[in-house]
């Protein structure tokens, strides 16, 4: 790396962050609700979850299952005056979030967690080079300016492997590929080397093979950087392929939270089971697909009880009486007997009236 | 799987339905303000062929900008040919005129990807299924409105709800109104471009499956463009692997998928995530994006970013040709790809 006068990108980011970036998020009985025209849409309605150091979890579920406008929750760049945080604790190195104040909170923002969209001719600016996009964030969190903040932007493009990145800092959006921009942005996102990274459907806007490409380098990065990740998809290939923990959600809030190889192999939440039974799979020859009967919840009319129970083939009475709290199905130990990672699922045939 | 003999088509069972043959579809490309002239072309379909038998699937993959949407046009006639023949029923559709012409728009149907733009939001069910009966025949209103409530229910979805307005439904059944559409003129073939990309993941399978059973009953053809794998596999009988303009692939679709032959089908292969996280595909990623179809390279087009490329990948381009038995695939590592169909040995 070449030297400059001013202080050098390692150091500075060294002496700004204080605490290392090995930091546990752990959200608690989130609410985040939209008040429309046709009544209050309870987008995000209790979702708690945590996220270790260096894990990547994965939250999926269907458009309007509230997987995204949790993560906007996070950071809390959630739409307003429509949308509202009404309840629930973010913990972040010990912080509660949400109860920062507007300044504090930017100070979180893309420096502790920071956020790779889906669709990158979008979040990135037309008329601004790459140079003046990727510098911003280290300009802002870390003060680098001048050569000093040049050399930064140049290593930031090497680790998300831009070729030439002395040429290609100063060239627009518009001149890059689909793949290439989106790889911009997520040096964006890395650019003051957050302890969390937040990743929505940041592929589904590109090819397989290139989305593959992108995949590989983010599972690279994280190996390198040491972040957590949050990763938001609707395609439980992806989840397959870099997750370590699932989070499923339907309608809100998370039905079923599991390791990933556990989701797959045992499905608790009828839900999952449904969804992962209807998966075409190109490896198989089959006759006929399952299917879910019955149309996705609409928000703002959700009946009583559970909202998958119209479309359950496993509906009891209670399920639609009253919403089931959400029960540990079975922990499973690891080879080493190391920690047990649980398994849970808000089904009533997990509780005392199912068994 | 294939229905004998097909109840719809007049075509003879061992004749196929569409045909393409050796398509091309140049674009220009055009420089100046004042006088266009054009400065080079973009190769979107070069050389493609391939045909569908009556009941049956053909099923197109390839990344995006690999021409098969606008293969699905040519098809329907939205744009006009290069070069080439698409023969339906063993006639030239670019020489069809009038009547004939009109009887072609009702024997194809067609199903995009996104059921909110593709269904106009100020016409109600009736007209919008209606709308090819009107176009393409000279039904009668009253007859009109037995056949909406026909296909409607063959759809799934209740006759009542000829009344309704798009808005009114949710994502899977409005994709089911588009099919709908697709089927009211009692078409032969149908495009079915993307059809299940845009829909929620716990309804894809029901519209997957009303297109399989949909085809079985009136014995259909079906052209499938998709992405997803997945899918391609369920409903396709033949699979064709387009890259950059071109078919390098083409055989059924067990084939395709248990023994792929060409490096690209391959990497496309490892790309498409694994349903589960057990199964045991190899994962190749292949380096590289692909190359713009203005200045496709000189010879494999696939060259740059092939894993297994040989020097004469670099100036010579391999023709699509029989390596195994049903199984044509465009690459120099089987040498039926030579041109002068020379073998090495």
């Amino acid at each position: 790396m070449v030297n400059s006068p001013s202080r050098q990108p390692g150091s500075a980011f060294d002496a700004a962050s204080g605490s290392p970036p090995a930091t546990r998020l752990e959200v608690k009985d989130l609410q985040t609700w939209f008040y429309t025209r046709r009544g209050v849409v309870k987008a995000v309605d209790g979702v708690s979850f945590s996220l270790e150091p260096g894990e990547t979890l994965g939250l999926v579920g269907e458009s309007g299952s509230g997987k995204s406008i949790t993560c906007l929750s996070i950071l809390r760049l959630v739409p307003e005056p429509a949308g509202r945080i009404v309840g629930g604790e973010v913990w972040l190195g010990g912080a509660d979030l949400l109860q920062l104040s507007r300044h504090e909170m930017e100070q979180v923002r893309g420096r502790q967690v920071s956020m790779v969209l889906q669709d990158p001719m979008t979040s990135l600016n037309p008329v601004f080079n790459v140079e003046k996009q990727v510098g911003e964030g280290s300009r802002y969190h870390l003060g680098l300016q001048g050569t000093g903040l040049k050399d930064r932007v140049q290593q930031l493009l090497r680790w998300v492997r831009i070729p030439a990145p002395e040429v290609r800092a100063n060239d627009y959006p518009h001149q890059m590929s689909g793949g290439m921009r989106q790889r911009i942005v997520g040096a964006i996102a890395l650019s003051s080397e957050p302890s969390v990274l937040i990743a929505d459907e940041p592929t589904t806007s590109l090819d397989v093979t290139i989305q593959a490409q992108y995949l590989r380098l983010l599972k690279d990065l994280q190996e390198e950087h040491r972040f957590s990740m949050i990763f938001v998809t609707h395609d439980f290939g992806i989840v397959a392929r870099v997750c370590d923990r699932v989070a499923v959600m339907y309608a809100g809030k998370i039905v079923e939270l599991a390791p990933t190889q556990e989701l797959f192999s045992a499905p608790k939440h009828p839900y999952a089971q449904a969804l992962i039974q209807s998966l075409p799979d190109p490896d198989l020859e089959v006759e006929w697909l399952t299917t879910i009967p019955g149309q996705p919840p609409v928000l703002y009319d959700l009946p009583a009880g559970c909202p998958f129970a119209p479309r359950c083939t496993q509906a009891m009475d209670i399920c639609r009486e009253e919403y089931p709290p959400t029960f540990e199905t079975g922990l499973e130990v690891g080879d080493g007997g190391e920690k047990a990672a649980s398994h849970t699922a808000a089904c009533w045939l997990y509780g005392e009236a199912g068994s | 799987m294939t229905p004998e003999v097909s109840p719809v088509s007049p075509a003879s069972p061992t004749e196929a339905l569409l045909d393409v043959r050796h398509v091309r579809k140049y674009f220009p490309v055009n420089k100046g303000v004042l006088l266009r002239r054009p400065v080079g072309w973009i190769k979107a379909v070069d050389d493609v062929a391939f045909s569908i038998p009556p009941g049956q699937t053909f099923g197109l993959v390839g990344e995006s900008g690999c021409g098969k949407s606008t293969l699905a046009k040519l098809i329907l006639l939205l744009e006009p040919l290069t070069d080439g023949d698409i023969m339906f029923e063993g006639r030239s559709v670019a020489q069809l005129r009038g009547d004939d012409l009109k009887e072609y728009r009702g024997a194809v149907g067609a199903v995009f990807q996104d059921p909110f733009s593709s269904l106009s939001p100020r016409m109600r069910v009736m007209e919008i299924v209606g709308d090819p009966l009107i176009v393409t025949t000279d039904t009668p209103r009253p007859r009109i409105e037995e056949r909406v409530a026909e296909v409607l229910e063959q759809v799934g979805l209740s006759p009542a709800s000829a009344a309704n307005y798009p808005h009114e439904f949710s994502g899977g059944q409005r994709q089911r109104i588009a099919i709908a559409r697709a089927l009211s003129a009692s078409p032969r073939l149908m495009i079915l471009d993307e059809p299940v990309s845009a829909l929620d993941a716990s309804i894809r399978a029901q519209i997957i499956n009303l297109l399989k059973s949909l085809q079985r009953e009136l014995g259909l053809s079906y052209l499938l463009i998709a992405h997803d794998l997945g899918t391609v596999r369920f409903l396709s009988d033949q699979v064709g692997v387009m890259y950059l303009g071109q078919l390098v692939e083409k055989s059924s679709s067990r084939e395709v998928f248990t023994n792929p032959l060409h490096p690209y089908t391959r990497a496309l292969l490892s790309a498409a995530l694994p349903v589960r996280p057990d199964s045991s595909r190899e994962e190749i990623v292949i380096s590289g994006e692909v190359p713009s179809p203005l200045d496709p390279p000189a010879g494999c087009r696939f060259y740059p970013r092939c894993p297994v490329a040989m020097p004469v990948c670099e100036t010579v381009q391999p023709l699509l040709a029989q390596a195994q038995a049903d199984h044509e695939v465009a690459c120099h590592l089987y040498p039926t790809s030579q041109p002068q169909g020379g073998g090495m040995e």
